[in-house]
């Protein structure tokens, strides 16, 4: 593969991965709370918020990636008494895409940048 | 040497023995000066040597100022007893490696840590208020019990499986056990045998771990400020741009990256574990975080590098 393309990859994901992580700074801070609040009986997001609640930025981080996992896997979830199946789907869809956009442009920057770096051999 | 440089000591030794290897008696003095904490003690891992330079028998104020962050850094890992040290002590083995990498996921892991056995804490005391208000006559006997069961039923699912680890709490088969006294002597003497050493123990523990968290980053940031200044010092102009770019590039992707890892890793370890208690919660943050952190801490290194460097070439060097 052309080795300019894979540097531009590698370019692009940089600047993906750092737009994403400021705007997780926003959702983290602003709408998490909201939708945590809409899920006040899904033992996921409860336990995690009680776990990591007092523990700031990488706290909020560990939080969010529970909700996410309660808004994508919830049947799954649900199974194990984890979360309120009523409740997740209240969860209104300009809150579930805050939680979800920012979790896929970065795990798909990170991998697209690791992928391209292998490629390159300058991963390790 | 010609100049000053902090070394972290990965093994216990003595002081003597990191002294002995100065060859001059100027070097040996200043390695005095700038060491004084650790002159009669063992130097345990994680402690910080300060190996200043000996071209001048004057401190600097770097010097100086390593040397307080030596002592600072000592203080934070090595509790006042020493059980608490060795038990610091053994957790920084363990989390060495990770630390040097993955300071964001092992941030994530002792952050959670630190919040379990905060309310490990909690429990034992309102164990011990409910007590009290039971003594005072607030409660009665009854109440008394009802109420002590639940904490137990708390504290007993708090501390399963690695739940229990730091908490300086023996794997013994019933909570009662466990803190260290028999029904007979709660109700009867009021002595929660080693409570107090529990609690400190685990408060103890909780800040050392918030710390250590600390100490992880910054060091990884005064890694990067640390790379830079040796360019600059020692090298040409351009080997100092370059450091510039390139230390920047890893700390401003490499922090974000080992931060996204460490989240998603933990929801893939939740939706593949479906776990159904609040510990296997415990186990895919610490786990998976400080894995993810440990893997894009490096990878997100060589990540922050790349763009860096590419950077540099391109508008740099102009």
């Amino acid at each position: 593969m052309n080795e300019e393309f894979l540097k531009w990859v590698v370019f692009a994901s940089a600047v993906l991965v750092v737009a994403d992580f400021l705007v997780s700074l926003y959702v983290n801070h602003y709408i998490l709370p909201q939708v945590e609040a809409q899920l006040k009986n899904c033992k996921l997001v409860a336990d995690t918020k009680a776990l990591w609640g007092t523990t700031g930025l990488l706290g909020k981080m560990q939080r969010s990636a529970m909700v996410y996992a309660a808004l994508t896997s919830t049947r799954r979830m649900r199974e194990k008494g984890m979360v309120d199946i009523d409740e997740v789907s209240r969860v209104s869809r300009r809150h579930r895409l805050w939680i979800c956009v920012p979790m896929w442009v970065g795990c798909g920057s990170l991998v697209a940048a690791f992928i391209a770096l292998a490629l390159l051999g300058r991963l390790w | 040497m010609a100049r000053a440089f902090a070394f972290i000591n990965d093994q216990t030794q003595t002081y003597s023995w990191y002294r002995e290897k100065l060859t001059s008696p100027a070097a040996r003095q200043k390695f005095d000066r700038l060491n004084p904490y650790n002159r009669h003690d063992a130097v345990r891992p994680g402690q910080v040597l300060i190996y200043g330079d000996d071209s001048s028998s004057q401190c600097t104020f770097e010097e100086e100022q390593m040397s307080w962050l030596a002592r600072d850094i000592r203080h934070a890992f090595l509790g006042s007893s020493f059980p608490i040290r060795e038990e610091t002590i053994k957790n920084y083995d363990v989390l060495q490696r990770i630390f040097t990498y993955g300071s964001i996921g092992i941030g994530s892991a002792t952050g959670a840590w630190k919040s379990h056995l905060g309310q490990v804490e909690n429990t034992l005391k309102d164990i011990n208020s409910t007590y009290q208000r039971w003594r005072s006559g607030v409660l009665s006997k009854d109440l008394f019990i009802a109420e002590r069961k639940v904490l137990f039923a708390t504290l007993d699912e708090k501390l399963r499986g690695i739940g229990r680890w730091g908490t300086g709490l023996k794997n013994n088969s019933t909570i009662k056990n466990m803190l260290g006294y028999s029904s007979k002597s709660f109700l009867h003497t009021g002595e929660l045998r080693d409570y107090a050493k529990r609690v400190q123990h685990l408060g103890n523990m909780a800040r050392h771990l918030s710390n250590g968290t600390f100490v992880g980053v910054a060091l990884d940031i005064g890694a990067g400020a640390l790379e830079i200044e040796e360019a600059c010092s020692v090298g040409r102009k351009e080997q100092c741009t370059k450091a510039k770019f390139i230390e920047v590039g890893k700390m401003v992707v490499g922090i974000p990256s080992a931060v996204r890892a460490g989240g998603a890793a933990v929801s893939l370890c939740v939706k593949l574990a479906a776990p159904s208690r609040g510990g296997s919660l415990l186990v895919c943050g610490i786990a998976a975080g400080a894995a993810a952190g440990w893997a894009a801490g490096k990878g997100g290194s060589a990540f922050g590098e790349f763009v860096g460097n590419m950077l540099y070439e391109s508008v740099g060097d102009e």
